[in-house]
């Protein structure tokens, strides 16, 4: 308990509206940078809730475009996306994964964040407003759209997880080959070894040009998977795209859904209605920042794998692995908590 | 509850409760009872009772509820007297209602051993054990009131200081998550009354 300063009120029973006496913070401890960012994060978040519905209540008793609550969404939605979560967990994992333009990583940033600004309307204003469901009974909903999205979370995972120790094990195999080419002993061995996979696909190669084509098929075979194979990419990697959006934006953010709701039951539909797109504008402001930061990532990287070196293709795997498994562990996590989810009554 | 990108909105509190206090004073200057009311949030206030379709009985229910589930935690209020903690008689006036769409509970709560503010200071702090609720003194209109008090009784308001770990870690926790009933007090303001 630190200092204790009194009011300086002269009668005793007269208490000024919300006088509070600030006590100077006289021990700053040190903490983890991760925990200050956390809770300065969540702090800011707890205050955006209660001046969210501070404007709304005051709109409620007064005639206004509310240019105040427009803006109070838009800088939720802008530090909302800031704080760590699954949305940008699988849109940086499945960027720094994937070969793409930079532009695919704005507009994926982008229709998550406006999905799920529309997700929030379509549940609150479309099951209480038209349909005529309880305030909590949308709570439910949300609880359902959002299992929607872990399980989307954790195929996206999976996908990437499954894609990663493909490409890996493919560097591997050529690795081996390549040190297997030194030795020439061992060579004939690891050829035949290929020669049967790579058969299947490919009906071209000869079998008279076994050693002067070897290096060439090998290296085929395990790095690129031929173009059979990449067809099945772009296709995965489309699936993959819209699982990563939809991941994202079928996960109605509380704060949507707390202002909706609220604006449902003040009769301020519109009100609410455009406080959440601005919330979506903010979200997708950070959110593209975020992508953009991960496909330079992705192609500072792939400029250090275009080197070949062996310690950096295998990192870019180990990436997919590791983001990959997280995913899909989130997702089932996520999933698993979520059914025991439920209202509780103060006490 | 969902939330955007971040999970840290499922975490504590979810919901908060304006608090106000009126502590009452006997003629001989001692301190007899404390009323207490609690204004719930708008959201917590129509998840609740679906605002419009709130009729008198279901309030009543509610507050049934809350009054024996809080009976368990000393109706989220603590009080330090020279190093004991105060202990109270049954709630009395228990009333329910709706302010501006917002749920309102009141209840008087009676001290058993009366406290005098003028032999040491009094030391209070409100909480929700579990930090679902955050419980802070309201900001507009008086929230703490010495009713009757003797000239020269003051209050003061610490605010809550909790360090950054533990608001990080009371983030971390999910809706169903608790992290234990001693987690509220350590978000809880401390206030002080002396008589001098």
């Amino acid at each position: 308990m630190g200092a204790v300063t009194f009011s300086a009120g002269s009668h005793a029973t007269v208490s000024l509206p919300g006088e509070k006496v600030v006590t100077e913070l006289s021990s700053e401890q040190e903490h983890g940078v991760w925990d200050q960012a956390a809770a300065w994060v969540w702090t800011k978040q707890r205050e955006f809730h209660r001046t969210l519905t501070r404007e709304l209540r005051e709109l409620r008793s007064q005639e206004g475009i509310g240019w105040m609550l427009v803006l109070m969404s838009f800088l939720y939605g802008v530090l909302h996306a800031a704080g760590p979560g699954h949305g940008k967990a699988v849109l940086t994992t499945y960027l720094l994964t994937h070969r793409s333009h930079m532009n695919r990583g704005i507009a994926m940033g982008t229709a998550a964040a406006l999905l799920q600004g529309v997700t929030a309307l379509v549940l609150v204003y479309g099951l209480i407003g038209m349909a005529g469901w309880l305030p909590r009974e949308t709570e439910t909903a949300s609880l359902w759209t959002s299992r929607v999205s872990f399980i989307l979370l954790a195929l996206v995972g999976l996908y990437i997880l499954v894609r990663a120790v493909g490409a890996l094990s493919g560097t591997v195999r050529r690795l081996r080959h390549q040190s297997g080419h030194a030795h020439h002993h061992t060579h004939d061995h690891d050829h035949d070894h290929d020669h049967d996979h790579d058969h299947d696909h490919d009906h071209d190669h000869d079998h008279d040009h076994d050693h002067e084509h070897a290096h060439d098929h090998g290296d085929s075979c395990g790095c690129r998977h031929g173009p059979t194979a990449a067809e099945i990419e772009t296709v995965g990697s489309r699936h993959a795209t819209a699982g990563v959006v939809l991941a994202i934006g079928l996960r109605p953010c509380s704060g949507a859904v707390l202002v909706l709701i609220l604006a449902t039951v003040m009769d301020l539909m519109w009100h609410g209605a455009f406080a959440v797109l601005a919330m979506s504008v903010g979200t997708a402001i950070t959110v593209i920042a975020l992508a953009v930061l991960a496909t330079m990532a992705r192609d500072w990287a792939s400029a250090m794998v275009a080197h070949r070196s062996p310690f950096w293709v295998l990192a870019g795997g180990g990436v997919g692995v590791f983001g990959g498994a997280l995913l899909l562990l989130f997702g089932l996590l996520l999933l698993s908590s979520s059914f025991t989810t439920r209202l509780a009554l103060a006490g | 509850m969902a939330m955007c990108f971040a999970p840290g909105v499922q975490s504590h509190p979810h919901h908060w409760i304006d608090v106000f206090a009126e502590w009452q004073f006997d003629t001989k200057g001692l301190i007899d009872g404390v009323k207490l009311r609690w204004l719930f949030d708008d959201y917590y206030s129509i998840l609740l009772v679906d605002d419009t379709a709130a009729t008198e009985e279901k309030l009543q229910a509610i507050l049934k509820r809350v009054m024996s589930n809080t009976a368990k935690h000393h109706y989220f209020l603590r009080i330090e007297n020279e190093g004991g903690e105060a202990r109270f008689g049954n709630p009395e006036q228990a009333k329910i209602g709706m302010r501006d769409h917002r749920v309102e509970i009141q209840f008087r709560l009676p001290i058993k051993t009366r406290l005098d503010p003028g032999q040491g200071d009094i030391v209070y702090r409100v909480a929700e054990p579990t930090y679902y609720f955050e419980m802070l003194h309201a900001e507009e209109g008086a929230a703490i009131v010495l009713k009757d008090a003797p000239n020269g009784c003051r209050y003061s308001l610490e605010p809550p200081q909790p360090d950054a770990a533990l608001v990080a870690y009371a983030a971390s926790l999910g809706v169903n998550e608790s992290g234990g009933d001693e987690l509220g007090i350590q978000f809880a303001e401390t206030v002080t009354i002396r008589c001098e």
